[in-house]
């Protein structure tokens, strides 16, 4: 691994007395994009919010490039967060924006006002630097907090769920940024999330929280082994009268499970044991090959949330309800 | 690509935002008069110091001690209004921000806590600076018949200022302190309400030994008493200096109680709650 | 002469003047102006006979009142009175002055007090200012005697005071011209939101 910047140690937060994190501990590079993963109230906000000193841990330590828990401000130099549900000033342009806190960081402000630019760039909004926020989207906003957070050239950049709220495009358009971020500014990028998918396609590592726990911990591959207890699934129909034909075509692939569901024109598909999404596509084509007419085939993606309550067999009142502070 | 010259030093920790304090007061400073809302407020007061000045001024029998009360009048609506005006814009400043969803943003630069509050305590005192000037041209119309003008302005200037910075530490304290933005602001309003009663005691009362501890003990009751008995009774400005007491002491200890707390009640929860 | 400096020194002077009089034994002379002595020996007078200024202005009135007499006098009670010579000005004598009562202990035979009262000028005019001393106390009977001092006559000089009129462009012009600004200001705040 590249140089360690950011380093927790059984980080625990209290509030009263109810653990909302519970013994963090993991350790990332420069370069790395980290995943925290969790249902609601599982603790991401508040980990993030104890990793970038904006709540004081009830035990545990950190450190970030190096500086520890102890010296927030000299943390504060060296991380770039984009907070959850963060707000903007709505009549103050995007440049004027990035200027202020450039100017906060304590840059002249000639030098804030040349930062403002390549950042606004960076993020794809360059030809709207000068346009008050009030007038952005929430896409845009969301990737102004991005630029926001990389004014100080971060070595940690924290990231409360950026893709909250945004559709397919723009997830994909900050997804690329923040890659772009972690290769090019060899940062260590750590984001929270719902998404399993957002993770899968993005980060070198997992961690999966609940109840302010680390269920799961490691690289992708070996987080979506683990979490294979609830395969991968999509969902087949075909016309009344070709249910079963369908149903042995597909269940003659190996690992691929075939099941009515409910009518014997729908069927549910699921990988047993292996996660390879490429079951399914052979499946459909098995299916297909035995002159069954599909009328439809949708996959399932695997949401966190139910892999999650596969995994940990929570019990429903362990989604937490009202997770916000 | 982004190490340009501009972009601050990722391990050498930075010349430290010293002035951070001064951008805070500007940005908001900036936004309070370019934004609109200063501008607005001034207008409200203005026209409130119209009708106080042009009802005193249209009693044409008035003898100089009554073109002293007229003075006075306006003086102490101009003070106690103005006050209330930049106490009303400190309880905004923390609270409203943590509600907009700015405040984290604020706060995860390396500025400090104190320099967060400075910033507010600025802007929001740039706002009865402002009301004192709008005061000026009622303060000489009203009173340059009787030769009070200069000492009116004098007064409301060095004992407004005196006031309005005492509770507008008092306005950022609670908003530091308050859950939400409405409740920062109903008790804000709720205090200068409460601070402003005892002004209104029949005189009679106010003679008394109790009615004037009373009034001694708060800071704008006792500023703008200080205020009528220098500009009406004529007495020397020096001999109520008693009355001073309070208004100073609320800047005095109201600003240490922020210096001091400033770190452990500006954050993300109300109060340090965390 | 020696009266002059009685006058314009303090307290202390007066006392020794008290004393020399008491040493050289004058019974019954005048001390000041033309001011009837009572037959008590007490008198007061002011050694002001003019004073001029104008609306507004504080002035310091100044009184002596001296016990020429054999025997002490009881405790006393000064009290200021103004009234206006040419008639037509109302005067309330309480916004001329604040404490217009001044309570004075006994004074032996030879003593004397001086005493001096703020007095703002109210409204313009000619006025006279005296002071009636009177007894005070439990002690005090109804056949005494009131000491009257000499009017003293102030000139007040009137000044330009306020009228509607003047007060009128005022309250009209700043809230208009703050409209204006305030105006503008969101007049530009909308263009550059709608860019
Ligand atoms: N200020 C607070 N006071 C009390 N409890 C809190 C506070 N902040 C968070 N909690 C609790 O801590 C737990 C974790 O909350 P947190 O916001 O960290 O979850 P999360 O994983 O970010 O959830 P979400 O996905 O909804 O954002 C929750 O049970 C929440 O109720
Ligand atoms: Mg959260």
């Amino acid at each position: 691994m590249a140089a360690v910047t950011l380093e927790a140690d059984r980080l625990t937060k209290r509030f009263g007395t109810r653990a909302a994190v519970d013994g963090l501990s993991f350790a990332a590079g420069a370069g790395n994009i980290i995943g925290l993963l969790g249902p609601n109230g599982a603790g991401k906000t508040t980990a993030i919010r104890m990793l970038t000193t904006m709540l004081a841990p009830t035990s545990g330590s950190f450190t970030v490039g190096g500086v520890p828990h102890t010296d927030p401000d000299g943390i504060r130099h060296r991380i770039g967060v984009l907070p959850e549900s963060a707000g903007y000033p709505p009549r103050q342009s995007a440049a004027e924006y990035l200027r202020f806190f450039g100017r906060l960081y304590g840059l002249a402000p000639v030098d804030a006002g040349r930062l403002a630019g390549p950042l606004l760039a960076e993020v794809g909004l360059a030809s709207r630097a000068g346009s008050p926020i009030g007038t952005f989207s929430r896409g845009m906003r969301q990737r102004l907090g991005i630029a926001r957070a990389l004014i100080n050239d971060p070595a940690v950049v924290f990231l409360d769920e950026p893709t909250l709220g945004l559709d397919p495009a723009g997830q994909r358009q900050v997804l690329s940024i923040l890659r772009d971020i972690a290769a090019r500014r060899d940062a260590t990028v750590v984001l929270s999330t719902h998404l399993l998918s957002e993770v899968e396609q993005l980060c070198d590592r997992v961690l999966i929280l609940d109840h302010g726990r680390i269920v799961t911990d490691g690289s992708v591959a070996e987080v979506l082994s683990r979490t294979a207890a609830d395969p991968h699934r999509a969902r087949l129909t075909v016309p009344d009268g070709f249910g079963e034909r369908a149903r042995q075509a597909a269940a003659s692939v190996e690992g691929v499970q075939a099941e009515f569901s409910g009518r014997r024109s729908a069927l549910v598909l699921s990988l047993n044991g292996v996660a390879e999404d490429r079951l399914l596509d052979l499946a459909l084509a098995a299916v297909l090959d035995a002159g069954v007419p599909v009328l439809s085939f949708q996959r399932e993606q695997t949401r966190l949330a139910d892999a999650f309550l596969a995994l940990t067999s929570a019990l429903p009142d362990a989604v937490v309800p009202g997770g916000e502070p | 690509m982004m190490s340009t010259a501009a972009t601050a030093d990722r391990t050498a920790r930075p010349a430290l935002s010293r002035h951070g304090w001064l951008v805070i007061a500007g940005r908001d400073c900036r936004e309070l008069w370019a934004g609109g809302r200063g501008p607005v407020l001034l207008v409200g007061y203005s026209v409130l110091l119209s009708c106080v000045s042009y009802l005193a001024a249209t009693n044409q029998v008035l003898n100089f001690l009554e073109q002293r009360e007229a003075v006075n009048l306006t003086l102490q609506v101009a003070l106690a209004v103005g006050v209330l005006v930049a106490l009303v814009c400190a309880a905004d400043a923390i609270s409203g921000e943590r509600e907009r969803g700015t405040l984290e943003a604020l706060l995860l630069t390396p500025v400090s806590r104190r320099g967060v509050v400075a910033g507010k305590l600025v802007a929001a005192l740039s706002l009865w600076l402002a009301c004192w000037a709008v005061s000026l041209p009622y303060l000489w119309v009203l009173g340059r018949g009787v030769a009070v003008v200069a000492e009116s302005v004098l007064l409301s200037l060095g004992i407004g200022t005196a006031t309005a910075l005492g509770l507008v530490e008092v306005g950022l304290l609670i908003s530091a302190l308050s859950d939400s933005n409405r409740a920062s602001l109903a008790l804000s309003v709720f205090v200068l309400i409460a601070l402003s009663a005892p002004t209104q005691l029949p005189t009679g009362l106010a003679n008394t030994a109790v009615g004037g501890a009373l009034i001694r003990l708060n800071p704008v009751g006792s500023a703008l008493h200080y205020v009528s008995a220098v500009l009406v009774r004529g007495r020397g400005a020096s001999r109520d200096l008693s009355y001073l007491a309070a208004p100073v002491l609320t800047a005095v200890l109201a600003g240490a109680v922020l210096l001091v707390a400033a770190p452990r009640i500006v954050t993300l929860g109300a109060g340090g709650r965390r | 002469m020696r009266r002059r400096c009685a006058a314009a020194l303090p307290l202390l002077a007066i006392a020794l003047l008290g004393a020399a009089l008491l040493v050289v034994g004058l019974p019954g002379s005048a001390p000041f102006a033309t001011a009837a002595p009572d037959p008590t020996g007490l008198t007061a007078a002011s050694t002001q006979p003019r004073l001029s200024t104008s609306v507004g202005q504080h002035l310091d009135y100044r009184v002596s009142i001296v016990n020429d007499g054999h025997s002490a006098t009881g405790q006393l009670l000064a009290h200021l009175n103004i009234a206006s010579v040419t008639g037509g000005t109302y005067v309330d004598p309480e916004d001329w002055s604040a404490e217009r009562s001044r309570f004075l202990p006994a004074l032996a035979p030879g003593a004397a007090v001086a005493l001096t009262w703020d007095v703002q000028a109210v409204s313009p005019g000619t006025f006279a200012l005296y002071v009636v001393v009177l007894p005070a106390g439990m002690a005090a009977t109804p056949d005494q005697r009131l000491v009257v001092s000499t009017p003293t006559r102030v000139e007040v000089a009137a000044r330009r005071t306020l009228n509607a009129g003047g007060a009128l462009p005022v309250a009209v012009a700043v809230p208009v011209l703050l409209g204006l600004v305030a105006l503008a200001g969101r007049g530009r705040n909308r263009a550059r939101l709608r860019r």
